[in-house]
Formats: structure tokens, C-alpha cells, sequence
């Protein structure tokens, strides 16, 4: 079952320099969120919290209480292994590892302790199949994952994070780097994933939020200024500033 | 301002259509003139006008179309591009009944009336007087505005309702008027269609600058 | 298409400024060929009186297969000990330890370390291991000199090595739950390795070819059998031996055959250094 994510007055600072205030939101169970924002507004840190990814930038301080289902993310105890397994991402850049198509999307289980060829062969497949990209490399998982296209390395790092039954997953810009038909397909698969997972998405292309999201949040300067269902956010934004980026009236 | 060419583009559009509402607001005007004043003349000058609201409408909506497919507006912009595309639609038909009213004063030609026309007049000064109004509420965004024109369509009502009753007596004691009874009942229904495409336009503006859709003409 | 178009079409020529820098470049390069023939072969030349399994093989004084022995395992043993010591500590920097004024002092110091003169570090080794605690000028001291000078320059590989993988694929792994140790061990060190060896062979032989360091620590003569606490004279410090102090009327061609037996086994580390990279690489 998709978990909820709770946010309440997240403030992030790097060294000096706060990248977040006060951010409080909801999502609920199953739901796409999208976060846009002009470049710097702290989207992507927000994004990075839910993870706890953000603990590897320098001097990075946080505030506020996260809870992702029932992890309360900035918990000094949480079980930062077990939040990522929870919580999936994928990058901006297509990552797959230097290693097989295999060997990828079995790395996740490989570290969780599982060893059993049967099992790890099922799972690759499951993955890629739901990831839609069995059809394009079945009978080729011994192939680098270099030797695949861009867009089929993304949907294999969507793969390579299925792999070990995520409920949430974080996407930044994954269609960034994308060809049209390529990000299409992505954009396809997310909305497919709609109620099975919870969605984050950080995207720089309003339409794509659009027509992936259910909810939008509007972030400028580490502030979520708007955040509301897609189709009020689109057509009719309640704040000004949100209005004035969707209208590109924006300074 | 970043999407400078775009938002002139936007501009342009209004324009267009301000200038449309303007000669459909003219259309209806000299339609009942024509009938008042019994000019055949000009009522085939409003007929053939319509032929140029047509392709005004038209020309808007391939703007809008091309907007939509080129620049995928959002938000407000959005909704200009939108409420053009429904706006101009109003507009049409209330030009058709415009052109309706032409014609019969065309099929009248110069026969006698039944009764002094008082309550079609001011029917129609109040259904064009709404155009206007509707065309300057969305030239100011004004909510309060478009709000006034509305309640405007209730005296439409009105005079309808006098109207009809009235002709409906003279056709039952003088059953040699239902010719021509019947053609004015028409004319008083068209003024009270345009009245209620007025009524939409204002819907439209209160759209447009509220991202509200409100139902307000029952 | 209709067939035989292809026969109007031509190849485009490059436009002439690129060509000009071609043929420059190119003339480098095989100018740079001809000056490496020129050493080696008048070297090899004059080997040749020398050159006979008598003195490569042989027990005879002047036979070089002491030194031969000599320079092989001293450069061996020190590179098998700083090598993993160094793997540490790179992997330390790199992978574990979060930017500080730590991680800055550390690498201001490889840094500095890197730079000392080779001769410096052997002066410090005679200071300390042989003025004081007294260990004899032999194989085993020359060993702790060329560690000590080789353990820079390996952590310097070492962290080059790792920092060459990129951060996205450590995001990828920690992404799903992987510890640093899992990351470390399971992604980046497979990818980082090639490089480190094949670097790490071209340090091992830049310590094949080192003489000044060895002169004081290991010594200029050879015991009757290979021992840790006997006279460790390598082969370069032969060779610089017998060019300067040879009496003998064989003497300048006995130098250039160690030198021929030095860069054949200088090749040979780095070739095999090189292959084994490769093969690594393939497998992972």
C-alpha cells in the first residue's frame, strides 16, 4: 500500500544559506505530486529530503518533521537503509551502473542480502517489466547497460529502483535529458504507477507536469508558495506569483 | 516579462474580438433600426454583414487554436484563449439573430404593422446596451460589471413575456395579424436569445478573471 | 534511390587550418619516436659484448642476477605493502571522510610528500633507520625507503582512481539503500581498480629505475644469496655504478646491457600492469 507523506515546517539550510522555509505540505496515498519552481527554489533539496539523500551535502542543517508513511524521516534513529528501500529515486542524468542490464537492476537486492539466482532472475524481470522495458532487452540482461539509449537506461534505473519494492518514488527531472518520445514513455509509466506508488516529481516542463500530477506545488526561493490540484494550479492559480511563472510574466 | 511576443499576441487577440463584439453590438442595432424604420435597404445591408462576423470568427478562432497548439498558455492566459474560443461563439449566434431580425423586416416589406412597436425597441436597446456592457466588463476584467449586465437580462425577460402576451391577444381577436403576429413574436424571441448570449459573455468574464464557472442564467 | 547515385558523391576534405595542426602534431609524435630509438638503440648496441647468459644467469662476480633479484623483490615487497596501506587511506579521503580541515591538511601533505626529492626521503631513512635504530644498509632498508617514497604518489593514484568514478553512480547506489562500505566495495572499487593498476604499474616502474634513494639505504655491493638484512644493490645503482667507477675494459658495455635488462623489465611491468588492467575491466 502507497504511503502518505507529512510534511510540517521543513526548514533546510546549507551553511548559511537556508535553501528551504517552512515548508508544510500533504500528499496522499497514491498520489502524484509535481514541484516546479524556477531553478534554486529548492525543489530538488525538498526532494532530497525524503530520502535523506540530502545528508550528503556539506553542512547541511534541517527543521521540521517528515513523515513518509510511518517513517518519520529526520528522526535521529530512523533506519536510513530501510527509508531508501522505501523510497525510490531517480536522477536527472541516467545512472545505470557500468555492469550488465542484469547485474543493475539486481544490485538492489544483491544488497539487501539476496542471494538465491531463482529469485533474483524473477525479481530483474518483474522490474522490467513494469519499468516496460522487458520487451526491448529480454534475452540481452548480459549486455552492458551502456550499450542501451538514453531513454532506455532511464527506464532502466526506474527498473533498477523497482527492484526492491519501493512504496514512494522521487523523481528528479527524469526526462530532462530525454528525447520527446523517449520522455513520453517515462511519462507514461508514471502515470501508470498512479495509486500503486506515492510521486514526487521535480520538473522543469509545466506540461509534463500537467499531465503526470494530480497535486502541483509552486516553489520560489525555498518557500512552497501554492500548492493545490493540478487542474486549479493550471487554470486557475490562487497566488500571484504562481500565476505570474505559469504565465511567464515572471522577473 | 518573459514571453514578450506571446503575451502581444494575446493582446491582438482581444483586440480582434473586442472589435467583433463591437460590430455585432452595430449588427443588432440597425437589424431592429431597419425593422422601426421599415428600410429594406438596410436590413439587407445587416444580412450581408454577417458574411464578415463569420469570417471574424473564424479568423479568432484559428488564433486561438494556434495559441493553444503553439504556446500552450496556463493560468490566466489560459483562460483569455478559452473564453475568446466560447466568446466568439456567443457572438455568432447573436449575430445570426441580428440577421434573423433583417429578414423579417424583408419578408414584412412595407405592409402595415399591427401595432406600434414599443416594447421591441426597448428590448433591443437593453439586449445590445448588455453587449457592451459584457464587451467593456471583459475590456476592464471587471467582475462588478459583468455582474450589472446580468441582472439586465431580467428586464429582457420582462418585456418579453409583455410582449408575447400582447401579440398573443391581438392575434386572438384579429386572426388576419397571426402572419405577421408570428413574425414579431420571432423578432422578440431572437432580442431575448441575443439577451441571454449576453448573459453568457458575462459568465465568460467572470470566468476568465476568477477561474470561477458560474451558472447565473436560469 | 536510384542505384550508382552514391558514384556523384564525394568525400568532404577537412578545411586546411585543422591540417596544418595535424601534420605539427603528427611531427611531434614521431620526432618523440625517434628520440626514444635513439637511446635505445645505440643502448642496445652497445650491449651486445655483454649481452650473454654468462652475465645475465651466471654466479660469476659481475653477473647482474643478484641485482636483477635485488631490484624485483625490493620493489615488489615495498609496492605490496604501500599499495594496500595507501588503498586505505584514498579510500578513506574519498569515500568516508566528509570535506574538513582534515581532509584539506591531508591533501595539502600528499601533495607536499609528492614533491620531496627522492634523495631527501633517502637521507631521512639513512637518519632514522640506519643512525638510529641501527638497522644495516641492506635490502630491507631499501625497501622501507622506496615505500616510503613510493606511498604519495600511490595514495595520490589511489585517490584519483576513485574520484574518476562519478558521484552519480554512488547517488545510484545509496539511493537504494546501499551503505558506504556496500558502495565501496561492490561498485566503486571494481570500476576504480583498472585505473589504479595500471597507474601502480607505472609507478612500480618508475621505482625500478630509482638510484639516489637506494645508494645509501640498500648499498652499492651484493651478498652471496639474497637476504633481507644483506647488501641490496638493484640494477640502476649497478648501472650507475659501473659507468662511474668501471675499470674493467667491459665495463661500458656491461652498463648498457643492465640497461637493456632494466627497461626490458621496466616494459614488462608495465605491459603486464597494463594487460591485467584491461582484463579487469572486461570482466567487471
Amino acid at each position: 500500500m502507497a504511503p502518505d507523506i507529512e510534511v510540517d515546517s521543513l526548514d533546510v539550510w546549507y551553511g548559511q544559506a537556508r535553501a528551504l522555509k517552512e515548508v508544510t505540505l500533504h500528499l496522499g496515498p497514491g498520489r502524484v505530486l509535481a514541484l516546479i519552481g524556477p531553478s534554486g527554489c529548492g525543489k530538488s533539496t525538498f526532494l532530497r529530503v525524503l530520502n535523506r539523500m540530502i545528508d550528503r551535502s556539506p553542512q547541511v542543517r534541517v527543521k521540521g518533521a517528515v513523515r513518509v508513511g510511518a517513517f518519520e524521516v529526520l528522526a535521529g534513529d530512523v533506519d536510513v537503509t530501510a527509508l531508501r528501500r522505501t523510497v525510490g529515486m531517480v536522477f536527472q542524468q541516467p545512472n545505470p551502473f557500468p555492469m550488465t542490464i542484469f547485474d543493475n537492476v539486481a544490485y538492489g537486492p544483491r544488497i539487501a542480502g539476496l542471494r538465491q539466482m531463482a529469485k533474483l532472475r524473477q525479481t530483474v524481470e518483474d522490474s522490467l517489466k513494469k519499468a516496460a522495458l522487458w520487451d526491448e532487452v529480454r534475452g540481452k540482461l548480459r549486455r552492458s547497460a551502456m550499450s542501451l539509449s538514453g531513454g532506455q537506461q532511464q527506464r532502466l534505473c526506474i527498473a533498477r529502483a523497482l527492484a526492491v519494492n519501493p512504496q514512494v518514488l522521487l523523481l528528479d527531472e527524469p526526462t530532462a535529458s530525454l528525447d520527446p518520445v523517449s520522455t513520453a514513455k517515462i511519462e507514461e509509466l508514471i502515470v501508470q504507477f498512479k495509486t500503486h506508488y506515492t510521486m514526487v516529481i521535480v520538473t522543469h516542463n509545466l506540461q509534463q507536469a500537467a499531465r503526470v500530477s494530480d497535486a502541483v506545488a509552486f516553489f520560489e526561493h525555498g518557500r512552497l508558495v501554492e500548492m493545490g490540484p493540478t487542474h486549479d494550479i493550471f487554470t486557475a492559480p490562487r497566488e500571484r506569483r504562481t500565476e505570474e511563472f505559469l504565465t511567464g510574466r515572471f522577473d | 516579462m518573459i514571453r514578450q511576443s506571446f503575451h502581444q499576441e494575446l493582446a491582438q487577440l482581444e483586440q480582434e474580438l473586442i472589435r467583433m463584439g463591437a460590430l455585432v453590438e452595430d449588427q443588432l442595432r440597425r437589424a431592429v433600426r431597419s425593422l422601426t424604420d421599415r428600410n429594406i435597404i438596410l436590413a439587407r445591408q445587416v444580412i450581408e454583414e454577417d458574411d464578415r462576423v463569420d469570417a471574424m470568427e473564424m479568423d479568432i478562432e484559428r488564433r486561438c487554436l494556434t495559441l493553444l497548439a503553439l504556446q500552450q498558455p496556463l493560468a490566466s492566459d489560459l483562460r483569455v484563449v478559452s473564453t475568446a474560443l466560447k466568446i466568439i461563439t456567443d457572438l455568432e449566434r447573436m449575430a445570426d439573430h441580428a440577421s434573423d431580425i433583417a429578414k423579417v423586416t424583408v419578408r414584412l416589406n412595407q405592409e402595415p404593422l399591427i401595432k406600434p412597436l414599443v416594447d421591441i425597441p426597448e428590448m433591443a436597446r437593453i439586449a445590445s446596451s448588455m453587449v457592451r456592457l459584457a464587451l467593456n466588463a471583459y475590456i476592464h476584467r471587471s467582475i462588478e460589471e459583468a455582474m450589472t449586465m446580468i441582472r439586465l437580462d431580467d428586464d429582457v425577460d420582462h418585456l418579453y413575456a409583455r410582449v408575447f402576451r400582447e401579440l398573443l391577444d391581438i392575434m386572438r381577436t384579429r386572426p388576419d395579424t397571426v402572419a405577421q403576429g408570428t413574425y414579431l413574436l420571432f423578432v422578440a424571441n431572437y432580442i431575448e436569445r441575443v439577451a441571454d448570449h449576453a448573459t453568457n459573455l458575462g459568465e465568460w468574464v467572470i470566468y476568465m478573471v476568477t477561474g470561477q464557472r458560474k451558472e447565473l442564467n436560469d | 534511390m536510384a542505384d550508382g547515385q552514391w558514384r556523384g558523391a564525394r568525400p568532404l576534405k577537412s578545411p586546411g587550418q585543422g591540417r596544418a595542426a595535424h601534420k605539427i602534431l603528427a611531427g611531434m609524435a614521431v620526432l618523440a619516436v625517434l628520440l626514444l630509438l635513439s637511446v635505445v638503440v645505440p643502448l642496445a648496441a652497445q650491449a651486445v659484448p655483454a649481452l650473454n647468459a654468462a652475465f645475465l644467469f651466471g654466479r660469476a662476480p659481475g653477473a647482474i642476477a643478484p641485482e636483477a633479484v635485488n631490484t624485483v623483490t625490493m620493489v615488489a615487497i615495498s609496492a605490496a605493502v604501500s599499495f594496500p596501506l595507501a588503498l586505505l587511506a584514498g579510500l578513506y579521503r574519498v569515500e568516508f571522510a566528509r570535506p574538513s580541515r582534515w581532509t584539506q591538511a591531508f591533501d595539502q601533505f600528499t601533495g607536499t610528500m609528492l614533491s620531496v626529492p627522492s634523495i631527501v626521503v633517502g637521507l631521512v631513512v639513512v637518519d632514522v633507520a640506519v643512525v638510529r635504530w641501527h638497522w644495516p644498509v641492506s635490502t630491507l632498508t631499501g625497501m622501507l625507503a622506496l615505500a616510503l617514497m613510493n606511498w604519495p604518489l600511490t595514495v595520490a593514484l589511489v585517490v584519483e582512481a576513485l574520484q574518476s568514478v562519478p558521484g552519480l553512480y554512488r547517488d545510484g547506489s545509496w539511493a537504494l539503500g546501499a551503505s558506504r562500505w556496500q558502495t565501496v566495495t561492490r561498485l566503486i572499487l571494481p570500476l576504480a581498480l583498472p585505473q589504479m593498476i595500471e597507474q601502480g604499474g607505472m609507478a612500480v616502474a618508475r621505482l625500478m629505475g630509482e638510484t639516489a634513494v637506494l645508494i645509501y639505504t640498500a648499498g652499492v655491493n651484493v651478498g652471496p644469496g639474497w637476504a633481507l638484512g644483506g647488501p641490496g644493490e638493484s640494477l640502476a645503482v649497478h648501472l650507475w655504478l659501473l659507468r662511474t667507477e668501471g675499470v674493467t675494459d667491459l665495463a661500458s658495455a656491461q652498463a648498457a646491457a643492465t640497461g637493456v635488462v632494466l627497461l626490458g623489465l621496466v616494459f614488462l611491468v608495465l605491459w603486464g600492469s597494463r594487460r591485467l588492467a584491461e582484463w579487469l575491466q572486461d570482466t567487471a
